[in-house]
């Protein structure tokens, strides 16, 4: 193994990360946003969307995230309809195409896990809501919701990880992220060992802060699950929930 | 680089490791004497090399492929192999040898091996009729890279190139010699770089403007049904970074087995089985 080439190949690495980073944050998040609109329709049973989510997740679900974003970028670009119109503006650029196919994998997936999470609230804490006085908007925002999402919390954590990689697809349209460079690297070097190590290096950097955020989270929307602290900490914390 | 060889030596031994435990043992008293040659190509740039619908391979590589061990009296097998991988696994050892209209260019002669060119024809531009790009005149005559009798021809086409390709975009294939190319001698044009020739889809979408390679394969490709929009244009270029032509790659240690390709490729080269070859899948003679 070369040293010099392999922290060089970081280095020229580094600037496919801000490219990751944001294909990866705005899929995770626009395929949450539908992902909710998508469990809350299932979870409802809004008949006839209920079937329309049905169908889109089995679909994007059913076939492999490669395929969907050469059916979105190659394919759709055939029809003369669609580059005569509007779409054309976006879906001309290979990012938004990227983008597009993993916000709509994502949010197949997410709303399966926002599906389960939503089943899983005990229906003794929504009576109980209930007979507060809570009904609809307020009893999802205030109690379905949070409670969902504690539950939601480590199985998206894992997806979230997967978008990750997920975006490494992007380079096959183009994309300059770090697998674009890396691909661009080894075609200039044929030196393939360096510059996957390198690139994986990456990944894994980033996965890794993304696990501790999402630990984070946990301990912060679960507070009883929290180690037990010290004696003092306790006694502080208690001191808060005290009216 | 020192370093590397000795990863690449580490790699190769593992890999020779495994051939030795599973291929049959008469199998590898042969590879030595070079009786049997295993070849890989990309099967997907016709009409050099393409892969029929049932799977097999065919083209102008593959014909020549077969002629050359033929006449080399060795037992070959031809496999398709992406082409951005297709240097790297030939130093793994996955094959001996690659005939994949591949251009012998310094980059690529620093990490394997070329026999004499068997192809030429130099490279160009292509782009659809509709594009302003269409206006720039197709010159038929190929400009040497470096070439001193053609520096002020050379010079003369990049300023007008230059001028053309303000604000478009050029498609390109990764790791052939065009990108190296545009890095080079165009380097404030924006590319976008393919794995594949998915470039030519984007140019039917409009997503790039133009994309670069070799004039043999872009003379048959404007010719395919379905590709009437599509027109040639600018200067040809050849020599200097890229390369003399088409040449057959194998691993630098493997002496023998170049000396023996030279040789066969002129034998096809003196008694016209190129010509015929090259007749049969370009419809004109590519041999250099």
């Amino acid at each position: 193994m070369d040293f010099e080439f392999l922290s060089q190949t970081f280095v020229a690495l580094l600037p496919g990360i801000p490219v990751t980073l944001e294909l990866a944050t705005l899929s995770l998040m626009l395929g949450a946003g539908l992902a909710l609109a998508f469990a809350v329709v299932r979870v409802r049973r809004l008949r006839p969307l209920n079937w329309l989510v049905i169908g889109y997740v089995y679909v994007f679900r059913g076939t492999p995230l490669l395929v969907q974003l050469f059916i979105i970028y190659y394919g759709l670009a055939q029809f003369p309809e669609i580059r005569s119109s509007f779409a054309w503006t976006y879906l001309r650029e290979p990012y938004w195409c990227a983008l597009l196919a993993l916000a709509l994998n994502t949010a197949a997936y997410g709303s399966e896990i926002l599906r389960g999470a939503l089943l899983s609230v005990p229906r003794g804490q929504i009576m109980a809501a209930q007979a507060c006085g809570m009904s609809g908007f307020l009893l999802f925002r205030r109690i379905v919701f949070p409670i969902a999402l504690r539950q939601a919390l480590p199985a998206y954590g894992n997806e979230f990880i997967l978008m990750i990689k997920a975006t490494s697809l992007a380079s096959l349209v183009t994309l300059a992220d770090v697998t674009g460079i890396a691909a661009r690297i080894i075609a200039e070097t044929y030196r393939p060992v360096e510059v996957f190590v390198a690139a994986g290096t990456i990944y894994l950097a980033i996965s890794y802060g993304l696990i501790l955020l999402v630990r984070v989270a946990e301990t912060r929307l679960n507070p009883d699950r929290r180690d037990p602290a010290p004696v003092a900490g306790v006694g502080a914390a208690r001191k808060e929930v005290t009216p | 680089m020192k370093v590397t060889r000795l990863t690449q030596g580490t790699a190769a031994a593992l890999i020779a490791l495994c051939a030795h435990t599973f291929l049959p043992a008469q199998l590898q008293a042969q590879e030595k004497s070079w009786d049997t040659i295993r070849i890989a190509t990309e099967g997907a740039f016709p009409p050099f090399n393409l892969t029929r619908q049932d799977g097999t391979l065919d083209g102008y590589d593959v014909d020549l492929s077969n002629a050359l061990c033929e006449r080399m009296k060795a037992k070959c097998t031809i496999i398709a192999q992406p082409w951005d991988g297709i240097i790297p696994a030939l130093n793994a050892g996955k094959y001996d040898a690659i005939v994949a209209a591949m251009s012998a260019n310094p980059e690529r002669a620093k990490v394997v091996s070329f026999t004499i060119p068997y192809a030429a024809g130099g490279v160009t531009f292509l782009t659809s009729k509709d594009n302003s790009l269409a206006d720039v005149p197709y010159v038929d005559t190929l400009i040497r890279l470096q070439d001193p009798k053609d520096a002020d021809k050379l010079k003369a086409a990049l300023a007008e190139l230059n001028t053309a390709f303000a604000g478009k975009v050029a498609g390109l294939q990764a790791s052939t010699i065009a990108t190296e190319f545009f890095h080079k001698y165009l380097p404030d044009v924006k590319i976008r770089e393919y794995k594949g020739n998915e470039a030519e889809l984007d140019l039917a979408a409009g997503r790039v403007d133009m994309i670069m390679a070799s004039l043999m394969y872009l003379s048959d490709l404007v010719k395919q049904d379905g590709r009437e929009n599509l027109v040639l244009f600018g200067p040809r270029f050849g020599g200097g970074l890229l390369g003399q032509g088409a040449a057959i790659a194998v691993r630098q240690d493997d002496d023998a087995l170049r000396e023996k390709l030279d040789a066969a490729l002129e034998e096809l080269k003196a008694d016209g089985t190129m010509k015929e070859i090259s007749m049969k899948w370009f419809g004109f003679d590519v041999t250099p």
